[in-house]
């Protein structure tokens, strides 16, 4: 009886057919450095980038699974160690899916190739014939089958395959693929995130921190604290000078047996500060003041338009914390959802001395990002509480200290003259914007020598409508804002201000919004476009030309209280374009349409989840208004003076995912930028006829 | 600053099992829960009762946890997420929300769920707006059309009575 493999599997999964192979060996096989075959018919990937719920290790699996020729029920993805030799470990970007497509692909397809090679010597067949599916290497021909735990050893003495002779498998698109690894977690309470972490014999802390920049502790009085049962002690510890890289303001550590104890003893602790007099000067003026003051006019005469963009909270819904354990020796465990492992083990190593080595940090899943978690303030904290404690504590912030010491999307001042010719044509497009700078607050030293923020530059550079003349002047505003990379960073703030100047253009002029950008977007091409040592892009305007069509068509364009806007992300290249229609009263967006081009995708529905989450991100952060400061402080004290948007404000939602053979790109923030746009200019148009 | 009462002692039923606790009244039962008895379940989001991932229910209502104190519980009895599989409605919404994918962080769901939970135990929604006005909870991952999706998913597949 010939065995094909369709009977061997409905005997019942991966049987061995033990044709002159002896027993397979115990001993796992490193496939890579991050792949371990076991010898159960499990494999494990490591992963550098982290689970926040933007479907990474999803990703990962899936490419992993349909390049090895793996059943997705036996590979799991972890969170790799955190060791210097990964470094860089950080997640963001929109690049775990297109970094793994170009890196991760080609290296498991050659070891794929070594299973196949392994089987083929063992049957003595021609490799061509044998090919790997769900755990085994199939003889085609015969139907005999290995299963990969039986090839282990073999395939590691097979040598790797060079780069030239990899033949990759692909992904075939509209896979349905399995729920994301924590999914049952989630809906029975099991799941563990960072604040659900804990120690033998911890404590638990919340912080006052100075209420100014650079404010210093002149006195406490922690007498009342006593009231409170569970209430420790109250640990005066000294920051770092804002702004300076990590910076970890001056606080006092409420510690107390439990969390509640804890914030009930922290409102009874009496503490006065030194704030310097020219952090109290930060106020809503003088940020509008020294934004337009680092914000020239371009010089070309042309119609104008400015807008002032403000700056937004991260408000992942897990606040900040992290738990933290000395261990034997001076060293320490650190428990904590970051997305920036090597930024807090650089931190710990560098600035607070602990040894090379003695740091461990452990990723949970992460209770959202959204780039707050590239942050490592949070973590130094509870690093350097445990230490002086000598105690595990998890530092935990409230919603409140999240808002008041949070680091946040910058505002700027945006300022653009366009000149449009007797045919409709852009003859002139000129950009000036001034931003706090984020790349300044994260890699100080590193402004002069790349002659500016490239990461302003980087979307003023891709504009991509067609214009004979563009002028580009990013500028560093001075002002001492903690600020950090926010979903989409300078893209909701550059392409932002471009297309709602679009928009109104053509308004003012009488236009057709998506006509306009049409005229501008070719139907053929690409376009390169190269500045400095980091600014390498690859744009194709006809790809957008194909977004912008294909979402004017399926919302029915023109549309009243209607308006479009496009934008290109480097991720490698994603192509959106928005449509979006404001409430009759201009209060909130009824409908929107998207379409999105991604490239290839490995998981339709992932697509659409980030899709979903980047409409809720970019309306949330429309409709609170962006923060405010006065005397040096956050104006807005608690979540509800920023509410996100509620579930009853949800938006028809209509998404196009454009079917590409163009490299996979990345998903995460691309959409954010168009869909703040076309909503910001929707509810400006709703709002001025109404 | 009003001084906290003394610890007491308070005998509450939490998914069907006795806990005798001792804690000041006023303690927010959502601490309770996470701190001194390990039910890490349930969630802090904002403990301000405005975003609802500290949902519990309540003698079958949902409530903000983080605003509800122990002394003020009595004898009603509660159920955390750890519980929801055995409440009517629990194990279809589980289900819903796994094959329909609806968590993408995950963070705010057990409040979602229980809230869900809540719903479907006083109502019987027929549509999107439905669930769209009996759910408060928020998210920040965007997860609201498939909420809505799941919830009409589980309303359709029935509860065990």
């Amino acid at each position: 009886m010939k065995l094909t493999r369709r009977r061997v599997l409905m005997l019942g999964g991966s049987l061995w057919l033990a044709a002159g192979v002896r027993a397979s060996t115990a001993a796992p096989w490193q496939a890579l450095p991050m792949l371990r075959l076991g010898s159960d018919g499990r494999a494990e990937l490591w992963s550098r980038r982290v689970e926040m719920g933007q479907g990474a290790h999803a990703g990962l699996h899936a490419l992993v699974c349909d390049e090895l020729g793996l059943a997705p029920v036996h590979l799991q993805v972890r969170n790799a160690p955190v060791q210097r030799q990964l470094a860089p470990m950080l997640t963001g970007g929109s690049y775990t899916a297109a970094g793994a497509e170009r890196a991760l692909r080609p290296l498991v397809a050659g070891v794929r190739m070594r299973l196949e090679h392994a089987a083929a010597s063992v049957w003595s067949v021609p490799v061509i014939e044998c090919s790997a599916h769900d755990g085994a290497v199939v003889h085609e021909p015969t139907g005999r089958l290995l299963p990969f735990e039986a090839l282990l050893s073999k395939a590691a003495a097979v040598p790797e395959p060079d780069r030239q002779s990899i033949v990759l498998r692909g992904s075939r698109p509209g896979q349905t693929r399995p729920p994301a690894p924590h999914a049952r977690s989630v809906v029975d309470g099991s799941a563990r995130y960072g604040i659900d972490q804990r120690a033998p014999g911890q404590l638990y802390a919340v912080l006052v921190r100075a209420p100014s920049l650079n404010a210093r502790l002149a006195s406490m009085d922690a007498a009342a604290c006593t009231e409170v049962e569970g209430f420790v002690e109250a640990v005066p510890l000294a920051g770092n000078r804002f702004p300076t890289l990590n910076h970890v303001r001056n606080r006092v550590a409420v510690v107390a047996r439990d969390s509640w104890s804890a914030m009930q003893a922290r409102q009874r602790l009496s503490l006065r500060w030194h704030e310097e007099p020219d952090a109290q000067a930060l106020d809503d003026a003088e940020i509008a003041r020294v934004l337009e003051a680092h914000a020239p006019w371009p010089a070309a005469g042309g119609w104008r338009w400015e807008a002032q963009l403000p700056a937004y909270p991260h408000l992942p819904m897990e606040p900040p914390n992290a738990l933290a354990e000395p261990r034997p020796g001076g060293g320490m465990r650190l428990a904590t959802g970051t997305q920036r492992q090597t930024r807090l083990l650089d931190a710990l190593e560098r600035e607070h001395g602990w040894a090379p080595g003695s740091v461990r940090i452990e990723v949970p899943l992460l209770g959202g990002g959204f780039g707050r978690r590239l942050e490592v303030d949070y973590a130094e904290e509870a690093a350097l509480l445990a230490r002086q404690l000598r105690r595990p504590v998890q530092v935990l912030w409230s919603r409140e200290d999240d808002l008041r010491h949070g680091l946040f999307r910058p505002p700027s001042l945006h300022r653009i003259v366009a000149r449009l010719g007797a045919d409709g044509r852009l003859s002139h497009w000129a950009h000036a914007c001034a931003s706090v700078s984020v790349f300044a607050q994260q890699e100080p030293g590193e402004l002069a020598a790349d002659s500016g923020d490239w990461t302003l530059r980087m979307p003023m550079l891709a504009f991509p409508y067609d214009v004979p003349e563009v002028n580009n002047d990013p500028r560093v505003a001075p002002l001492p804002l903690p600020a950090a990379w926010w979903r989409g960073t300078a893209w909701t703030q550059v392409t932002v201000a471009a297309e709602m100047a679009l928009n109104e253009l053509a308004r003012q002029h009488g236009l057709d919004a998506v006509a306009l950008r049409l005229q501008h977007l070719g139907s053929t091409g690409q376009r390169r476009v190269r500045h400095g040592p980091r600014i390498d892009l690859l744009i194709e305007p006809a790809r957008l030309r194909h977004v912008l069509s294909r979402v004017a068509a399926i919302a029915g364009w023109p549309r009243a209280r209607c308006a479009p806007a496009c934008g290109f992300y480097d991720c490698d290249g994603t192509y959106v374009a928005a449509i979006a229609e404001a409430s009759a009263d201009g209060s909130r967006i009824d409908r929107l349409w998207l379409s999105v081009d991604c490239g290839r995708r490995l998981d339709d529905d992932i697509v659409r989840q980030q899709v979903e989450g980047s409409v809720a991100f970019a309306l949330s952060a429309l409709r609170s208004g962006g923060m405010r400061w006065s005397r040096g402080r956050v104006v807005q004290e608690s979540l509800a003076e920023l509410l996100p948007l509620p579930l009853a404000e949800w938006p028809q939602l209509v998404v196009d995912l454009v079917d590409s053979d163009a490299p996979v790109s990345g998903i995460g923030e691309p959409v954010v930028p168009p869909v703040m746009a076309a909503a910001a200019s929707a509810l400006a148009l709703a709002k001025g006829a109404s | 600053m009003s001084k906290l009462s003394k610890p007491q002692s308070f005998a509450l039923t939490i998914n069907g099992v006795r806990h005798t606790v001792v804690s000041e009244p006023e303690r927010p039962l959502l601490w309770l829960l996470r701190d001194q008895l390990g039910l890490i379940g349930t969630k802090f989001g904002c403990g301000q009762g405005v975003c609802g991932a500290c949902s519990v229910l309540l003698g079958g209502e949902a409530v903000r946890s983080c605003s509800l104190a122990v002394g003020a519980i009595g004898d009603r009895t509660i159920t955390t997420i750890e519980g929801l599989s055995a409440t009517a409605h629990g194990p279809a919404l589980q289900q819903a929300w796994i094959e329909l994918r609806v968590s993408q962080c995950g963070y705010c769901q057990a409040g979602m769920l229980i809230a869900a939970a809540a719903l479907l135990r006083r109502s019987c929604p027929q549509g999107a707006t439905d669930v769209k006005e009996g759910i408060t909870n928020l998210c920040r991952c965007g997860s609201y059309p498939r909420v809505v999706r799941a919830v009409l998913q589980a309303s359709r597949t029935g509860g065990t009575s």
